[in-house]
């Protein structure tokens, strides 16, 4: 690498980021890259795209109202889960954060232990519970709280519980470590300065954990807009969100229409990102507004 | 299951940029190995102990099975090495056999070929151009006979109102998700390929709610936790059910019931042709088609298969000359074609509806 | 001093974390514009006894009072005090101005009257020029300034210093104590600082109070616990000290060296005639003679020159002994390491000590 000893830091800055640069360039960029070409262009029957340029795939998204139906669900299924889990996880965290450390361990270990079976394997243990003979119907059925079972799958509900379920400890172990990097000292100081507990969480605490939030509710939406699986078993065709409509696309060979989808998902993706970025702010806790 | 469809997508895109080479040498003369693609599980299984063993046993060739694709994926690999290809065999159900032939993935059927000695004992209508059916069972009405007090004859019967929450179908996304059109325009009295009425019928469908099942395990499992008491079901998987000591009963519907069959065909660009129909011929042998009589109650389409059986299982398998005769052949050249458009406008009517 | 004079008084209160006693049967007084240090080792229970009267920890036994009112379980949001922390603490995510107001924020002052005062509070501290800026974008001193106008903003009844000035570098520490003391005197807000800086406590305060294992070693005013040390401990922890042995003469009311048999008076100190006691001479009371004068005889191991001082490091009949004198004295001229000399001092300047 260069020249040994006088290998300045330059150097050795573009020499570690090279592999990982190189990676990802040659297995993300330039197939995305291939991807956005291939959403260019018309379906073909015996190939994997037609021939010639067009942008009808996009056309139809932004103008049919069937996707505009499924985006603003997707969007509304995205937002509502991360909001819940951002609910539920901040409690959790707030509650585990402080804990000694080994204690810590334990329940972020119970908290984890969920994410080692696979989700659909997960998935099917929620049909379990949630079916009509299921674990929370014949619980209610045998209290007399119901008389007939009630229908818990294939709803929105369904599809918000099984993810929470996977999302939440991603969400939880952001914010706890995020908590744990604030000073005691910035609390001790808001306290000092006449702020009761509620005001030290919101002018104090909740700005300085903005950086767990935010990661937190990106990692929570991003794999809310791609957990395909959950999504299918859970929600049934009624609770189609984009990432379906992405592999029925595939399943009738019409890959352009797949790709262009693919890339409809990842606008959406970005534009909530940005969002929860400009909202949270998390470089603030940098001390740069 | 996304995570596949995207690695395969990802696959043909690096394939088609990067163009790797092929580290095996072009073995033109006796391969060591052949690849099959086809289903996991039981059915993988089966083959594995008798059509797949009894060519390593004739020829000391072994076959890798491929199981992780769904019909559509194995289409799509055929497809992406057909300059090199890797693989030799395919297995697809009669739905997605036309796609196959379109995209240009399956070589065609010598019916002449001195290998294919088993073609003559199975009959015409399994037999395609480039694909040879090895199974086949009815597709008809599964109902809980505990739970529905008035049972169902026809596939009218599966819009009662009653059933409403209680139906199970399959989802589009399934192999047999498009049949529903047909069957909706046969339950309304009009012809198979009377789209527009199978699609009203399917409107009609959605507002009973039914349990839109993406696999036929989910079928059968909806059927067992008697979430569902009214489905469709290929009548090989009812005695399942049955077994599973759940209260169902199947019925060949007075419309007709429909033909699934299911079998074999040659990946386009197979190295080794000629021990491709060896194979091929194997799974038209009356012995072995036996083993998935025995173990999933499918009828083989060799005519002398069912002699072979024991008498309470050709009870089970056998279908009447009566019922033979009256059942349905889907047009699937057709129906592959608009499979695409279909899915969008079942989605319209169900997921966004 | 009765609870009416005091701003800040601790009664009988010890504090226990698990096994070990933090702070044991503590009594504190502080009054009204004075500037109390608490000075002593890490873990002598310092800043344990500033986070009680804060009210971030709740003594085990005993009483705190601010202003008269019994605080001790009360919140530390209810207490009126403010203070300034060992890293300064300042919000990053808000400005300078931001931080400063922010105290009178949550008391409820008005928008318009909050921005008044942290201006002047911020004039006070000399850093008007950055109310837009960020904690991250200044100095340290700045941020200790932002931290203090932050504090005496709120116009506490007392103001609690939890070493503050250890996070800076030495110029800058020196610089800040004599704008800490005239700041402090000017407002004139009762003052308690914990530090463990012997130098810093002398320079700023009116009272000392050197602790020790949860208890207070001795408390006075700068010049007293320095020229008067009770005991070993504070004769050696408050600067350097050569520590002699003696016994006491007669009727008690002096003593004699060991070494040299200089006398020295006791003046209040007890005890009956041949008790042995210890007696500290600071170094800069010591002088040095040449050999034949009365006194100790001792050997120079080491000439150092620190500019305003020489240290001389002796060896006095294997005792170690060390001197300052004043840089270019005339006592020093022609000594060299391995000298003989003699070594003697003002009787007055004997400081007796008592046992431990």
């Amino acid at each position: 690498m260069g020249s040994g000893l006088s290998m300045n830091r330059q150097t050795a800055f573009w020499a570690l980021l090279a592999p990982p640069l190189l990676f990802v360039g040659i297995f993300f960029v330039v197939p995305l890259l291939n991807l956005f070409w291939v959403s260019l262009h018309g379906a073909s029957s015996s190939e994997l795209f037609g021939s010639d340029l067009t942008g009808e795939n996009y056309y139809r998204i932004l103008t049919d109202s069937f996707y505009h139906t499924i985006i603003l669900r997707t969007l509304w299924a995205g937002l509502s889960i991360m909001l819940l889990c951002l609910v539920l996880g901040y409690a959790t965290a707030y509650v585990i954060a402080p804990l000694p450390p080994r204690t810590r361990l334990i329940m972020l270990l119970f908290l984890v232990a969920p994410l080692m079976v696979s989700n659909v394997i997960r998935a099917y243990g929620w049909i379990a519970i949630l079916g009509r003979q299921g674990v929370v119907n014949s619980m209610l059925r045998s209290t007399g709280l119901i008389d007939g079972p009630l229908l818990l799958l294939n709803s929105f509900e369904a599809v918000a519980f099984g993810l929470m379920t996977i999302l939440l400890p991603y969400m939880v172990v952001s914010i706890i470590n995020a908590l744990n990097a604030i000073d005691r000292q910035y609390i001790e100081a808001a306290q000092s300065l006449k702020a009761n507990p509620f005001r030290t969480f919101i002018e104090v605490v909740w700005p300085l954990s903005s950086p767990g939030v935010a990661s937190g509710t990106l990692l929570v939406f991003l794999l809310t807009l791609s957990a395909y699986v959950t999504i299918t078993l859970l929600g049934g065709p009624r609770m189609k969100l984009l990432v379906s409509l992405v592999f029925d696309a595939v399943s009738g060979f019409r890959w352009p229409l797949a790709a262009a989808l693919s890339f409809a998902l990842l606008a959406l993706a970005l534009v909530v990102a940005g969002l929860i970025l400009a909202l949270l702010r998390p470089g603030r806790v940098q001390g740069r507004g | 299951m996304d995570r596949r469809q995207f690695v395969l997508g990802s696959a043909a895109a690096a394939g088609s940029v990067l163009n790797l080479p092929d580290l095996r040498a072009a073995a033109q003369s006796k391969p060591s190995q052949m690849v099959l693609m086809t289903w996991g599980g039981l059915w993988g299984d089966s083959m594995r102990d008798s059509a797949d063993a009894a060519f390593e046993s004739a020829t000391g060739i072994k076959i890798i099975q491929d199981r992780g694709s769904s019909p559509a994926e194995r289409i799509t690999k055929i497809k992406v090495n057909i300059n090199d290809q890797k693989f030799d065999l395919v297995q697809l159900h009669d739905g997605i056999v036309p796609l196959a032939m379109k995209q240009g993935a399956l070589e065609p059927i010598n019916r002449n070929s001195p290998r294919l000695t088993n073609l003559s004992n199975v009959p015409d209508r399994f037999i395609q151009s480039h694909w040879v059916a090895m199974i086949y069972s009815p597709l008809g009405i599964i109902y809980n006979e505990k739970l529905v007090k008035n049972p169902p004859t026809s596939f009218a019967d599966l819009w009662r109102p009653e059933f409403k929450n209680r139906i199970v179908l399959p989802d589009i996304n399934h192999s047999i998700g498009p049949y529903i059109v047909p069957i909706g325009s046969i339950a309304a009295g009009k012809a198979p390929t009377d789209t527009a009425t199978g699609f009203e019928m399917l409107k009609k469908m959605a507002a009973l709610q039914p349990i839109w099942a993406k696999d036929t395990d989910s079928i059968m499992n909806a059927l067992r936790s008697e979430e569902a008491v009214i489905g469709l079901l290929y009548k090989s998987q009812a005695f399942t059910v049955q077994n599973w000591g759940t209260a169902v009963k199947w019925v060949y519907p007075k419309e007709g019931a429909i033909l699934y069959s299911s079998g074999t065909a040659i990946a386009k660009g197979t190295k080794n042709l000629e021990l491709a129909e060896q194979f091929l011929n194997l799974t038209l042998d009356p012995k072995i088609q036996t083993t998935y009589a025995d173990k999933f109650n499918y009828p083989g389409t060799n005519t002398h298969m069912t002699g072979l059986l024991p008498p309470p299982l050709q009870e089970r398998v056998r279908l009447t000359s009566e019922e033979m005769s009256r059942l349905i052949d889907l047009d699937h050249t057709t129906m592959a074609d608009q499979r695409p458009d279909w899915t969008d406008r079942w989605n319209r009517i169900v997921s966004a509806g | 001093m009765s609870t009416q004079e005091s701003v800040v008084r601790l009664s009988q209160v010890t504090k226990r974390f698990g096994q070990s006693v933090a702070v044991d049967q503590l009594n504190l007084d502080i009054s009204e514009g004075s500037f109390f240090s608490l000075l002593g080792p890490s873990g002598c229970g310092k800043t344990t006894s500033l986070r009680m009267i804060a009210g971030f920890e709740t003594p085990d036994e005993g009483d705190v009072f601010i202003r008269g009112q019994n605080v001790t379980r009360i919140v530390p949001h209810k207490r009126d005090f403010a203070m300034v922390f060992q890293n300064f603490a300042l919000f990053p995510h808000m400005s300078v101005a931001e931080n400063v107001a922010f105290g009178l924020k949550m008391t409820g002052v008005g928008k318009a009257e909050r921005e008044q005062r942290a201006r002047e509070a911020l004039a006070m501290v000399r850093l008007p020029q950055f109310a837009d800026r960020y904690p991250k974008q200044l100095s340290g001193g700045q941020q200790q300034r932002v931290a203090i106008a932050r504090a005496i903003v709120m116009r506490p009844a007392v103001l609690l210093l939890d070493e503050p000035l250890g996070a800076l570098d030495k110029n800058l520490r020196e610089e800040m104590q004599v704008e800490l003391r005239s700041l402090q005197q000017d407002l004139g807000i009762a003052t308690v600082f914990v530090t463990h800086d012997q130098e810093e406590a002398l320079t700023l305060s009116d009272t000392i109070a050197v602790m020790r294992d949860g208890r207070i070693a001795q408390r006075g005013s700068p010049s007293d616990v320095y020229e008067r040390p009770v005991n070993r401990f504070v004769a050696t922890f408050l600067g350097a000290s050569n520590l002699l042995r003696g016994r006491i003469l007669g009727t008690g009311k002096t003593a004699r060296i060991d070494a040299g048999g200089i006398v020295i008076p006791l003046g209040d100190a007890t005890g009956k005639d041949g008790d042995e006691i210890e007696i500290a001479i600071r170094p800069e009371r010591m002088s040095v003679q040449l050999q034949g004068a009365a006194g100790m005889p001792a050997v120079i191991k080491a000439i150092v020159y620190k500019g305003a001082t020489v240290s001389l490091y002796c060896d006095a009949s294997g005792d170690e002994r060390v001197v300052f004198v004043p840089g270019g004295h005339p006592s020093l001229t022609g000594l060299k390491t391995g000298a003989s000399i003699v070594l003697s001092f003002d009787p007055a300047h004997a400081v007796p000590l008592r046992s431990e």
